[in-house]
């Protein structure tokens, strides 16, 4: 617990908690405990996400990365704390309006629906029209785009539901790319791809945000995409911010292995570090 | 993009077919019955009450009779099943979108029940009034019906999460309940068991101008909550979440849509009784024509229930004179296997492809 402790005091005091509050992603003393919870599933987590860098949100299952998101989304609202968007609470933002600024890839989707991959793209351009306002040439070039960087342009035609999971997962991150929003939040979008269309999409993202005007959070599991991609993460346990800074001072091997309770050992190669799990650490997870 | 205007096409002429068909349909049904009334002199009796358009010249030597038979008898009773047929249809799609579920049905959220309960009270009772053209039965169909809307919304709110999903199991419990106290009225009133149980099988016998222009007073705004709500159910379609994640005001939108569907039901139910399946097959015969969009599904649903229930309910009449059967059971007999023929054609194509 010591150990963790001066962790996080090594690892906060970093460039996100000096980035100004009016823009970017600001948690305030954020707690969550639904009704049915024995205890909370966030505990007062503070932490700012500032624009134009590729954010990890790590922990292991549970911490409450995925239920973060969801306060971000305004999918739950909380009594306690509160989620600032560009300064603005997000449960103050009309649903098109945040979906302006926001998109969302999740873990998993529920679409189980007849339309096509190219119909399911274009929905993504519904915070931009009014009610009666068909898909217009330049929505349509969007979408093409979008489908076209992450590769599933080829099946435009084929239903959404007929996809095997991994074709899914890039028409859902066509659909977030689609929507042209300034924020991304992926939840695992790489779990249900192959090597070759994990670092795709991955490189593509990171371009994107290096490029400016696109900045990304994005949970993941995989210590060493983490450290190939992403600048800044932020890491959870049980509900409990951890550590947040620069992804070198957060991925600390020790600090790991307080987290997960698994034993790391890191080797360096070409100036990037190599994550391998040795061995189940002090502490049995399983019980 | 080369197959998307060929969809689109598919639309406009599979609309305008629709709209041709109901147009003759009506006709049709117009001119046949106990009387026959030649198609030409039909089509003529009907288009006379069309604004801009010469009587006198239209109208000439075709038979009073024939004039009062279709418009007093005939024709409030086709129109009035054309939009109860077009209207129950329409408010299957935005159920089977709002439930993410092809087998949700208007009948579901338990009003169809509340306004056999109506009704059966009204019966059983012997309360029969007319006031300016309203009998009480269909004034207590229709209060029953709403009534039973209140108490689900009530029930849905306080004994369950405010999940759609709440609606629906209250729905299922209040229509068991009144199920039940239906059959309860019909073993105390063994008399009236015949009268209500007619009732509820579903007729147009008693159709009137006044009951079409009830419906169509209830349909068009229903309908223009349901266009407005079309692209909304499209994007429900991948969750309440994901939906939010796009933009939808989901809270906003499955209001609207559970507040008009059933303001719509209970309408359609109150007016003809309870007839099923219609609300189930022609939604998904027109997804199978043209695919999952709930706008094109709600226009061509509500031309496609009209000219079926119109059929069916011509059937009902004219099939076994002077009797009529039940349009209920016409509308599942001929509904049913056309429904497993297109199931079975779509697999056909799906193997092939």
């Amino acid at each position: 617990m010591s150990q963790e402790k001066t962790n996080m005091t090594a690892a906060s005091g970093g460039a996100l908690n000096q980035c100004s509050a009016a823009s970017g992603i600001d948690v305030r003393e954020l707690t969550y405990q639904p009704g049915s919870a024995r205890k909370p599933i966030l505990a007062d987590v503070s932490c700012s996400f500032a624009e134009g860098h590729m954010t990890a949100l790590l922990g292991p299952n549970g911490s409450g990365k995925t239920t973060l998101l969801k306060h971000f989304l305004s999918q739950i609202k909380c009594p306690e704390g509160a989620v600032l968007i560009d300064g603005k609470d997000t449960l103050d933002y009309a649903p098109k309006e945040r979906s302006r600024k926001i998109s969302w890839v999740p873990q998993n989707s529920i679409g189980e629906s007849a339309f096509t991959v190219e119909e399911v793209v274009l929905m993504a351009r519904y915070p931009y029209k009014s009610t009666w306002e068909g898909d217009s040439e330049e929505d349509r070039k969007i979408a093409e785009e979008a489908m076209r960087t992450v590769g599933v342009w080829e099946l435009r035609r084929r239903n959404f539901t007929s996809l095997s999971g991994g074709e899914r997962q890039r028409t859902l991150i066509a659909r977030a790319l689609a929507q042209t929003t300034p924020w991304i939040l992926l939840d695992e979008p790489t779990s249900n791809l192959d090597i070759r269309h994990q670092i795709g999409i991955l490189d593509l993202l990171n371009k994107r945000v290096r490029e400016g005007g696109l900045s990304v959070i994005v949970v993941m599991h995989d210590f060493n995409m983490v450290e190939r991609y992403c600048d800044r993460a932020v890491l959870l346990k049980e509900g409990n911010l951890v550590a947040k800074g620069e992804t070198d001072e957060v991925l600390q091997p020790n600090l790991m292995q307080d987290v997960y309770g698994v034993e790391f050992q890191v080797v360096e190669k070409d100036g990037r570090r190599l994550f391998f799990p040795v061995r189940e650490g002090p502490r049995n997870m399983l019980q | 993009m080369k197959k998307e205007p060929l969809k689109r096409s598919t639309f406009t002429m599979t609309g305008g077919g629709l709209v041709l068909l109901l147009v003759i349909v009506v006709i049709w049904a117009s001119a046949v019955g106990s009387v026959s009334v030649p198609f030409l002199q039909s089509a003529k009796i009907v288009a006379s009450k069309l604004p801009f358009v010469n009587k006198e010249k239209l109208l000439e030597g075709i038979p009073r009779a024939n004039k009062l038979i279709i418009w007093d008898i005939r024709l409030p009773r086709v129109l009035l099943a054309g939009l109860v047929g077009g209207g129950l249809a329409a408010a299957g799609v935005v159920m089977q979108a709002l439930f993410r579920n092809p087998l949700a049905d208007p009948q579901v959220l338990g009003i169809s029940s509340g306004a056999a309960f109506g009704a059966a009270i009204a019966i059983a009772f012997g309360i029969t009034f007319t006031v300016m053209g309203i009998s009480s039965i269909w004034m207590f169909a229709f209060v029953g019906a709403i009534l039973t809307m209140l108490l689900v919304f009530r029930i849905a709110r306080i004994a369950t999460s405010r999940s759609i999903t709440g609606i629906l199991l209250a729905g299922i419990a209040c229509s068991s309940m009144l199920t039940a106290a239906i059959t309860l009225l019909m073993m105390w009133n063994r008399q009236k068991l015949e009268q209500i149980y007619l009732w509820m099988l579903g007729s147009f016998s008693a159709a009137s101008w006044i009951k079409v222009g009830f419906m169509t007073a209830v349909l068009v705004p229903a309908v223009i909550c349901f266009g407005i709500l079309g692209r909304d159910l499209d994007l429900l379609s991948f969750g309440d979440q994901e939906a939010q994640s796009m933009g939808v005001a989901v809270k906003r939108t499955r209001t609207i849509a559970v507040i008009s569907t059933s303001l719509l039901v209970a309408a359609s139910v109150s007016v003809s009784g309870i007839i099923g399946f219609v609300s189930l097959i022609i939604p998904h015969i027109m997804r199978l024509l043209v695919g999952p969009k709930n706008r094109r599904l709600i226009v061509l649903s509500l031309l496609g229930g009209a000219i079926f229930m119109i059929l069916c309910d011509m059937v009902s009449r004219t099939a076994v004179p002077p009797t009529e059967i039940a349009v209920g059971a016409i509308t599942q007999v001929t509904g049913a296997p056309f429904f497993l023929y297109l199931l079975w054609k779509e697999r056909r194509r799906e193997e092939r492809e």
